[in-house]
């Protein structure tokens, strides 16, 4: 089971990822990317506090998106990832490709975005 | 290695389907909880097997055949073994040359990081193509304690 929810702040989109995030669920987290690529938005901050799991399907999905956020001049980061979630990211590295904080605070002071 | 020293731990079979993936994961956990393992061991075991057999549905599906997987986790002495065994159309992820990760990202490509996980994961992983059946064994050597 995967529940994706996303609020809008001012000039702040916050994804909230709640569940599995494998083979079957990752499609909606591919729309949601997606949807906020095409709107070219400032900030996307995903909070990864209540994913429980990620399999490859899920951190290709993230990978995906890394040029074109980039491209749009988009911040983008996750935080609060439990260790074992940490664990999977590390295996191949990505924490060195998507920024990665412990909290939302430590997620927007690092771009000043308020 | 002598029989004395493996303990099947579960056999179960599920559907070639990747809404059975969660079933997988949680049944894989539930054995795996009963050993001294840290919670990213666990992790690490049950999103090899996941990836094995995400990769055996979505290949079947490719191919439009409808069939189970049959998984096995077995404590050996000296670590944990998972055999996934299918009876589709010989499919060998092992033969899959390793994708580059900064080629993937700029290529905006979703796919093609599942076997590296796995073999980075892993100890050992062999894949053998029998008369009826293929089947895919992990190995992941584990210290237990000594009861």
């Amino acid at each position: 089971m995967l529940e994706i929810t996303t609020l809008r702040n001012d000039n702040i989109l916050l994804i909230d990822i709640c569940g599995d995030l494998d083979a079957s669920s990752s499609i909606k987290l591919d729309k949601v990317l997606d949807e906020a690529k095409n709107n070219k938005e400032k900030s996307v901050l995903i909070n990864c506090a209540k994913l429980n799991y990620i399999s490859s399907a899920g951190l290709g999905v993230f990978m995906s998106y890394i040029e074109d956020y980039k491209q749009n001049g988009t911040y983008f980061c996750l935080y609060g990832l439990s260790e074992k979630v940490k664990n999977v990211f590390a295996l191949l590295g990505l924490e060195k490709l998507i920024k990665i904080f412990n909290t939302e605070d430590d997620a927007r002071n690092a771009n000043n975005v308020n | 290695m002598t029989l004395e020293m493996q303990t099947t731990l579960i056999n179960f079979s599920v559907n070639t389907s990747l809404d059975e993936l969660e079933m997988v994961r949680t049944t894989i956990s539930e054995q795996l909880v009963k050993f001294p393992l840290t919670e990213i061991e666990i992790n690490q075991i049950v999103l090899s097997v996941d990836e094995i057999c995400a990769n055996l549905v979505l290949h079947a599906e490719k191919k439009k055949l409808a069939d189970s997987i049959e998984i096995s986790l077995i404590k050996e002495e000296n670590g944990i073994r998972v055999n996934i065994l299918d009876h589709c159309i010989s499919y060998n992820p092992i033969t899959n040359k390793e994708n580059n990760i900064d080629s993937l990202i700029k290529e905006r490509k979703k796919g093609g990081i599942g076997l590296i996980l796995v073999n980075r994961i892993m100890d050992n992983i062999e894949y053998r193509i029998e008369e009826t059946y293929n089947i895919c064994s992990l190995f992941k050597r584990m210290k237990f304690e000594v009861a």
